[in-house]
Parts: structure tokens; C-alpha cells; sequence
């Protein structure tokens, strides 16, 4: 962390994140967000490890080798079935 | 919205459609037979339970079979299904019993008065792509993920694992767009933080 940056506070830069990971960061603050990960190693580690926890969420969450077969149980079916015939 | 690389073809769709409109019988099975697997597989992301995600699935094909007269051609029928099973899972979600989750606050960084941090950040070097080779690691991301408050929990199952829109979970959930932007950002936060021992370089 740097005391050199006149334009955001590490704690202003990481809430400034939310905006930076949207793709919806305000023009007027971009050069100041700019200015902060030039200056300021600290914070871009967070920031990186921020977007490496998005990624590592979503291939956890969807890895082939992990997820059940996606078959359905043939029981699954027949309920689903029968239970349109019964709301019908 | 994912990209819907579709069991069938446009032509196919629109058959389907138009059988499942007149009461096919056969096509309602065929239906659940062709969507069913992957449907599934959402309402197990989002429940983390089977029985839950079963009745999920259930309640979504029911919804379906009463909306297909207002299934508009110019969505995929894969995505139409998806959206649907997204709100059943959502609706089994509200009526779910509480887990044991972690208080938020607990896991987002504390500054100094000046707006520095505390204590400084924990990097990760290594890349995601690197980390999910590990089975044991994936797994113990899930179960950390599943520790997240709900609100949290779903905002991001919803955004960073489902690829729904800010303005598409903002509709399911009804809430602003700005909610979930920060619900979205807590929770990576959130994660990240307990995620770290495991993770981290001075791990």
C-alpha cells in the first residue's frame, strides 16, 4: 500500500472493484482506478485473487468429471409425467 | 444467459413446440427426456440437495407444460426451460431451512482510519485454470461456496456459475441491479477471504 496516491484510498479502490468486474467503472474514476494498480502491488493482488475466485467458482461448480451423470432417473421422469397428467 | 447449443435444431424446436401445444402426450415425455439431464444439473447447482432439486425439477417441468402456449419462438426452448427452473429452484430456496452460514461482515477486508487495509491482502499465484486440475480443491471450493449466506450464495450461483445477466438475476430475485452488483462483489469477497488459507501464497 502507498501513501503516494492522491486520487483513491485502497479501501475506495476495492469497493470500486464491484464497478471494475461489471465492466461498468465510471469514466470519471477509470484514470484514478488506473492510477491505484499502477501504484499500489497490495491491491492488485486482491484484485487478481478476486478474479481468480470468479473463475475458480464457476470451473468448481461445473467441472465434468464432477457432476452426475445427467441422465435422469427414469423414476424422475415418470413422476414429472405423472404429475402433468394429474395437474391437466 | 447461456448459449444454448441445443439438443435439437430450430426445426425440430419448433415441432416439439407445436406437439407439446396440442397435448402430445409423447412429446411431453420426450421433453423431459431431451432437457430433463441438463435441467437437472441447474437445480442441483443452486439446492446442493437431490431430494430438493428433484422437486425442482418437478415443479419446473409443471410450470412448463401450463406456459407452453406462451412459449415465444424467439428464445430457445433451452433457455426459456433453463430460466424456468432457475425460478423453481429459487421459489424451493425461499422455503428451504437456514444452514449454518458465515456472517459476511466477518470476511470483507477492515481498513485504517487513512482508507488503507488492515492487514494486507493474501495473493493467489497460481491461475484458476491451474487450481481446478485438483479434485479435492474443487470440492472443497464447492462446499465453501455453500457457506455463504443465501442471499449472497445465490447471487453468485446465479451470476459467475448459471452466466446469468446483473439484470436477469436482478429480475428472478426482485431486487435492483445494484443489489446484486454488491451482493455479486460481498460474495467474492467473501469467498476469496475463505478461501485464502487454502489458497493463498502463505498458505
Amino acid at each position: 500500500m502507498t501513501d503516494q496516491n492522491p486520487e483513491l484510498t485502497c479501501q475506495q479502490f476495492v469497493e470500486f472493484i464491484r464497478d471494475h468486474m461489471e465492466g461498468s467503472l465510471p469514466a470519471d474514476v477509470s484514470a484514478s482506478f488506473k492510477a491505484h494498480i499502477a501504484l499500489c502491488p497490495p491491491c492488485v493482488d486482491y484484485l487478481d485473487a478476486l478474479h481468480k475466485t470468479r473463475d475458480i467458482a464457476k470451473l468448481a461448480c461445473t467441472h465434468p468429471d464432477d457432476e452426475l451423470p445427467p441422465d435422469l432417473p427414469e423414476g424422475l421422469v415418470r413422476a414429472v409425467l405423472a404429475s402433468r397428467r394429474k395437474s391437466s | 444467459m447461456p448459449t444454448d447449443s441445443s439438443t435439437t435444431g430450430a426445426a425440430d424446436e419448433a415441432r416439439l413446440v407445436a406437439d407439446l401445444r396440442a397435448g402430445d402426450e409423447a412429446a411431453y415425455e420426450r421433453l423431459v427426456r431431451d432437457y430433463g439431464g441438463r435441467l437437472l444439473a441447474v437445480a442441483r447447482r443452486m439446492l446442493r440437495n437431490e431430494e430438493d432439486a428433484h422437486d425442482a425439477l418437478q415443479d419446473a417441468f409443471i410450470s412448463a407444460f401450463k406456459a407452453i402456449g406462451r412459449f415465444e419462438g424467439g428464445s430457445r426452448l433451452g433457455t426459456w426451460l433453463h430460466r424456468i427452473v432457475v425460478n423453481a429452484s429459487l421459489m424451493k430456496l425461499r422455503s428451504a431451512r437456514r444452514r449454518e452460514e458465515v456472517a459476511i461482515e466477518d470476511l470483507l477486508p477492515r481498513y485504517l482510519d487513512d482508507g488503507h487495509m488492515l492487514e494486507p491482502p493474501t495473493g493467489w499465484s497460481d491461475t484458476a485454470e491451474a487450481m481446478a486440475q485438483n479434485k479435492e480443491l474443487r470440492a472443497l471450493v464447492r462446499q465453501t461456496i455453500d457457506r455463504l449466506p443465501e442471499n449472497y450464495r445465490t447471487v453468485l450461483v446465479l451470476r459467475d456459475i448459471e452466466g446469468h445477466s446483473t439484470e436477469e438475476a436482478a429480475e428472478s430475485l426482485e431486487v435492483s441491479t445494484g443489489v446484486i452488483k454488491t451482493r455479486l462483489h460481498r460474495a467474492r469477497q467473501a469467498l476469496k477471504a475463505l478461501l485464502d488459507p487454502h489458497l493463498g501464497e502463505t498458505a
